[in-house]
Parts: C-alpha cells; sequence; structure tokens
C-alpha cells in the first residue's frame, strides 16, 4: 500500500509530465475504439447492404440454380416447403422470388435488367427493399385488376431509362421454355437501396405477372430467409435443410449469406486480420511513447532512488513502485481514452458520419454504396479490448524503467553519474 | 465501290460482309479473283431493292430440347428490315425492326416497341444461337475488316477462302472470320468466327438454289464451340426479291399491323 501511495505521489509531483503520458495513452484509447466503431460499421454497413437489401440471411434455391442460374432451374413453391421453412427454429420470415433475365425499357432506351417477381407482402418482412422508396409507393398488396402491371425500379435504372413514377416500362425476358415473353408495366415507385445490384438493375413486381412473363405457374427461383441471428446463419441453414430433406425436397440448397456472398464473407475474415495488424502497430506507437515518459520520468529520479535505495528500499519494492506508476497511469489515461472513445463514437453512432465528402458521387465498393452515412457501431468488446490492452502497454513499458532503476548503484546513482 | 443494297437477311448480311473496297494485292495470283471482283460479282447476286421470306427457324439446345419457330422476314433499301415470329402462339407477334435509326424488339403482349441498345449487339437473338447482330449487320465490315484471298480446299472441294482481319484499332468483337466461297459461284459454304485466335462459332451454308436468276443458299446453321450438341439453323421456306414492299411496314403503326 506503501508503494501505491508513493506511486501516485511521484505521478502528482510531475502533473506535466504524467497529464502528457497519460493524455498520450487516452487518445490512443479513444482513437482504437473510434477506429474499431468505424471498422464494425463498415462491415455491418456491408453485411446489411448485401442481406437486408436483396441476399437475405438464407437462400433457398433449386441446385442445379445454383451451380448456374437458369431461368428454367425453378422449384414447386407450395405450403408444404413454406410451413417446413417457417417451422424451423431461428427462422423468422421467408418469401418467394421469381428471377428473369432481360431487357427493360422502352422507345427510346432499355437496359439489362434483373426482373424480380415479389410477393410486395412478405418481401419487406425479410428485407428492406420496400423502405429504400424515394418516389411514389411500394408494389400493391395485389396486382391491379385492370390495366399494366405495377413496377418499381431502382433509382440508377430510372435515371438511365430517363423515367419515374406514373411513366410506363415494357419488360423482355427469356421464358422457362425459351421463348421471349414480355410485359407492359407502370412506374409506381423508385427504390434507392445503396445496394447497386438493386438500384441499377432492379425492376420488380408482382409474382403474377412474373409468372406470366416466365411461362411458369406456382413455382419460384428463390426463396429468401430472414432468421433471428445472422452470424449464426450456417447453423440455421443446416436446420433448415435437415427439415427439407426429411420432408422429400432435397433437390432444394439451403444457403447461409456467407457462402451466398463467399467474397463479402473473405472480406470481413480479411478484415478481422487487417484490424489486427493496424491493432498491433497503433500499440507499439503508443508503447514508445509511453516508455519515453516513463523512462524520463524514471531517469531524472536516479538520484532520489539513489537515496531511497541507500535509507534501505529494496530492489523489488523499487521495481513495483514503478510498474504500478506505469499501471496508474496506464488506467487512468485508457480509462479517460474509454470515455472520450466512447462519447465520440457514440455520436457517430447515432448521427453517422458522411463519407460523401470522401467519394465521388456514387462510389460503391462490393455492391454497397458509400454515398451515404456510415452508423458506427459500439460494443463492449470494441470498448473493452484497446482499455484493457493500452493498460497493460503501460504496465508493459514500466518494465524496462523498472528494471533499470533495481540496476543502480546508491552512490553513483546519488552522485548523478548514471 | 458505292454501298450494295445492305440486304440484311443473314446469309446475304454475311456475304455482304465481303464487301470491302481495297485494291488487291493478291490479284495477280494465277486465277485467284480480286476482292472487288468478288464483291462485284456478290454485289450483282445479292443486290436487291427488297425482299420477302418466309423462314423456319430451329434451336438445339442440350436443356430445353428443340424449338421451332416459323417467322415472316421483309427488308428494303439498305437499312429496312423487319422479322416477325408466326409461331408458336405464344410468340407469334414478336417481332424485330431495323431502321437506319436502330434496332428494335417488338412486345406483342406490351404492345410497344423496345429499343436494343447497341451494347446488346453481340446478345443472343430470340433465344437462339445467332446474334443480333448476324442479324442487323450493325457492323460495318466493310469499314473494319480487311479482307485476303486464297484458294483452299473444304471437305475435298476447292474452294476460296477470304480471310478478314480487323484493321488496326477497329472496335469489332472477332478478330478473324474465316470465309469459304464457292469455286465457281462464289456463294458463301462456311464462315468461322474466332475471337483471340480461338474458334467461338462456325456458320455453314447449304442448300443452294436459284431464286430469280441468284444463287443463294437457303439453310444456314450456326454452331457455337463451346457446346456442341447447340445448334440454330435457319431455312428459307420460301425467298423472293424485288417485289412492292410498303415502307409502312418498317414503322411502328406499320408493324403493329403486320405483327399482330
Amino acid at each position: 500500500m506503501l508503494s501505491l501511495r508513493m506511486a501516485i505521489r511521484n505521478l502528482l509531483r510531475n502533473r506535466w509530465r504524467s497529464g502528457l503520458a497519460a493524455g498520450g495513452i487516452a487518445v490512443a484509447t479513444a482513437m482504437l475504439i473510434w477506429n474499431l466503431g468505424f471498422i464494425d460499421g463498415f462491415l455491418d454497413m456491408m453485411v446489411r447492404g448485401a442481406t437486408d437489401v436483396e441476399t437475405g440471411h438464407l437462400q433457398i434455391q433449386d441446385e442445379r440454380y445454383v451451380e448456374q442460374p437458369a431461368t428454367m432451374d425453378y422449384f414447386e413453391w407450395n405450403d408444404e416447403v413454406r410451413q417446413t421453412v417457417e417451422a424451423t427454429p431461428g427462422v423468422l420470415a421467408v418469401t418467394p422470388r421469381i428471377r428473369l433475365f432481360g431487357l427493360v425499357g422502352h422507345e427510346e432506351r432499355s437496359h439489362i435488367g434483373r426482373i424480380i417477381g415479389i410477393d410486395p407482402v412478405t418481401e419487406p418482412q425479410v428485407t428492406v427493399m420496400d423502405r429504400g422508396i424515394v418516389d411514389g409507393r411500394w408494389l400493391d398488396e395485389s396486382m391491379p385488376e385492370t390495366g399494366p402491371a405495377e413496377v418499381v425500379i431502382g433509382i440508377g435504372l430510372s435515371r438511365t431509362l430517363r423515367v419515374g413514377v406514373g411513366d410506363e416500362l415494357v419488360v423482355i425476358a427469356e421464358a422457362v421454355d425459351g421463348s421471349m415473353g414480355d410485359g407492359l408495366l407502370e412506374i409506381v415507385g423508385i427504390v434507392q437501396t445503396g445496394n447497386s445490384r438493386i438500384d441499377r438493375q432492379a425492376a420488380l413486381l408482382h409474382m403474377e405477372e412474373a409468372e406470366f412473363i416466365a411461362a411458369m405457374e406456382g413455382a419460384v427461383h428463390e426463396a429468401v430467409v430472414a432468421i433471428e441471428d445472422p452470424p449464426d446463419a450456417p447453423d440455421t441453414a443446416r436446420a433448415v435443410q435437415q427439415r427439407l430433406n426429411a420432408a422429400g425436397y432435397d433437390h432444394l440448397r439451403v444457403r447461409p449469406w456467407q457462402e451466398v456472398e463467399p467474397a463479402l464473407h473473405q472480406m470481413l475474415l480479411y478484415t478481422n486480420t487487417a484490424n489486427f495488424v493496424i491493432f498491433a502497430i497503433i500499440f507499439f506507437i503508443v508503447a514508445l511513447g509511453v516508455l519515453n515518459a516513463l523512462r524520463m520520468s524514471a531517469r531524472e529520479r536516479y538520484r532520489e532512488f539513489g537515496v531511497m535505495m541507500a535509507v534501505g528500499m529494496s530492489r523489488a519494492k523499487m521495481f513495483s513502485l514503478i510498474v504500478i506508476e506505469g499501471f496508474l497511469l496506464g488506467v487512468v489515461g485508457a480509462a479517460l481514452g474509454a470515455g472520450l472513445g466512447a462519447a465520440i463514437t457514440g455520436y457517430h453512432s447515432v448521427r453517422g458520419l458522411d463519407l460523401s465528402g470522401f467519394v465521388d458521387g456514387d462510389a460503391t465498393y462490393m455492391g454497397v454504396s458509400f454515398a451515404d452515412r456510415i452508423h458506427f457501431v459500439i460494443s463492449a468488446e470494441t470498448l473493452l479490448l484497446p482499455t484493457l490492452g493500452l493498460v497493460m502497454v503501460s504496465v508493459v513499458c514500466a518494465l524496462w524503467p523498472a528494471l533499470s532503476a533495481t540496476r543502480l548503484v546508491p552512490r553513483d546513482a546519488m552522485s548523478g553519474r548514471d | 465501290m458505292k454501298n450494295s443494297g445492305r440486304i440484311t437477311i443473314i446469309s446475304m448480311a454475311l456475304a455482304t460482309a465481303l464487301f470491302v473496297a481495297l485494291p488487291s494485292a493478291y490479284a495477280d495470283e494465277a486465277d485467284l479473283p480480286s476482292v472487288d471482283e468478288v464483291n462485284e460479282h456478290l454485289d450483282e447476286l445479292y443486290r436487291s431493292e427488297s425482299s420477302h421470306a418466309e423462314l423456319t427457324m430451329t434451336i438445339v439446345t442440350e436443356r430445353r430440347g428443340t424449338r421451332e419457330l416459323q417467322m415472316e422476314a421483309w427488308t428494303k433499301g439498305e437499312d429496312n428490315a423487319l422479322f416477325v415470329i408466326r409461331s408458336p402462339a405464344r410468340e407469334a407477334g414478336t417481332a424485330t425492326l431495323r431502321t437506319e435509326e436502330g434496332l428494335w424488339n417488338y412486345a406483342p403482349r406490351a404492345d410497344r416497341l423496345v429499343r436494343v441498345p447497341t451494347g446488346m449487339l453481340s446478345d443472343d437473338w430470340m433465344g437462339s444461337h445467332f446474334t443480333n447482330d448476324d442479324l442487323v449487320q450493325e457492323t460495318a465490315y466493310r469499314e473494319d475488316y480487311d479482307v485476303e484471298l486464297s484458294w483452299g480446299e473444304v471437305d475435298g472441294e476447292r474452294v476460296l477462302q477470304a480471310r478478314m482481319t480487323p484493321k488496326p484499332e477497329a472496335p469489332v468483337v472477332f478478330t478473324r472470320i474465316d470465309y469459304a466461297l464457292d469455286a465457281e459461284d462464289w456463294t458463301p459454304i462456311r464462315a468461322e468466327f474466332y475471337e483471340n485466335d480461338r474458334l467461338i462459332r462456325t456458320m455453314e451454308f447449304s442448300d443452294v438454289r436459284e431464286v430469280q436468276g441468284r444463287q443463294v443458299p437457303h439453310r444456314m446453321r450456326v454452331q457455337p464451340e463451346d457446346s456442341p450438341g447447340e445448334s440454330t439453323t435457319l431455312e428459307y421456306r420460301e425467298l423472293e426479291f424485288d417485289l412492292e414492299v410498303d415502307d409502312v411496314i418498317f414503322t411502328r403503326r406499320g408493324l403493329r399491323r403486320i405483327a399482330r
């Protein structure tokens, strides 16, 4: 206890020096917390951009469709399949889709489109496409009884085709038998989701209309599932697969988003590795600063140490005194930093950080748009990891000056020859 | 040489691809015709103010088996062409229109024309193995390729070979096209299309019959190299040149009337 009191007194004796060292630790801690918050926010956005908008957490397709998507590789969508999926623990909702490739346009312009037949009621339970409406409205619950069918298109596609809400649009797509099907649609809404596949190419229409264009009935190309715990998608996928197999639907493949979006999944793994490297570098830089502060503070007091040793202080005490100083500096600095980091990161998690100044226009990375704000993610892990880490760094940094101090010869130290 | 009528029905479109005005350095080789001579001859053979044809297109794919489409086609002048599918019923009325302003698909259920973007010219036409470009020959072979003639052999028969290589920096898909022409009347027999010196597809012309004094191959078969089990065959059931074709069918209004 004496060591602790002495350590505190020593630290307070030169407030400037201690303050600077603690300040350095605080800034480093805050920076790491903020950085982790940014990276987690970024990854979160990437995953959401892919899964929440289009991919969902699980996808169910015919095994041939998984190999090579082709309009003719659909599967029968019946109540048994739907209920089997819905009844699996962890599954929140499921929605079917018909996917066609073809031309979307009008007499003046056209573009290759992803023509997606959806259920306007269940789709929003699985994805957030409907929340991306920037003009007009989402598809009505049911098809209009007369006149053109409804379509919601991506904002990029609407710009390419120079059309807006209320305009008509034609789709021409390959049907299951290889023939060409077409349909006349009226644009009821424009979506901007941040997912470039949707924003630039999607034409969303009622399942019934898509069935007509593709000459298919009661069948779909994929069913998309939302689950409770997205990181555990592989487990839930296995559970759904087992139930489908047991019900005799073993030609269907259930894939977690990690498998559907392997590039994204890879990136998450890489980012974690990269994080570790960045962490190590920041720790190292901070460590140098702390080391310098503690060593200078120890050196300045060599005379004093000499006196203390001369009056009977043991080398072990001497050692622990300096280590405790380092520990105290670390605790105070890291605690300040944690507070500061939590505050800034918290602010950016609520308000988001506007990245539009850093990217030109409609910049996207792996299909996710960055024209938007990035919302930081703050968690116990991202808060505690840098804080505890820097306390440890401080302790480790105190070891060297502490060790040096124990090697002092009192007579030389007192006379200032060390 | 002046523009011959751009005859857009496929065999002729490809034949006219040879119309490349350039002095041939090979003309002095023993009895080898000059490119100009071949051009002139093909020009005489295929130049027409207009044409009308009834065709059968048979598409063989590995996954879907065989599909057969009945079609009707009109051409007029250099730029106008119209293809209409007559059967099967589901596709009847689907049409492709080419005018000097561009290329359109007609969607019969929607009753609308949709412009085909130039980026889709190399895409397949109506699910067949022909491309939009085969059909309308938007690519300016005349401007983009050099032609070199030589004698060769195909299946033991002496043929006139025409090798087309792109001029420097010509915006083309194919890096080489090898034509084999009949040694006597210079009608096309076969064309091989290469991308980066890899054979992509082969087109064969057969069943040569005389129509109004012209020797015209009545059957064209395209065979993609990467799927040997697949092919598309286009056959003329009827073909007539230089008849009255009303300009109005190449407009939206006229097309709708004729397609429906």
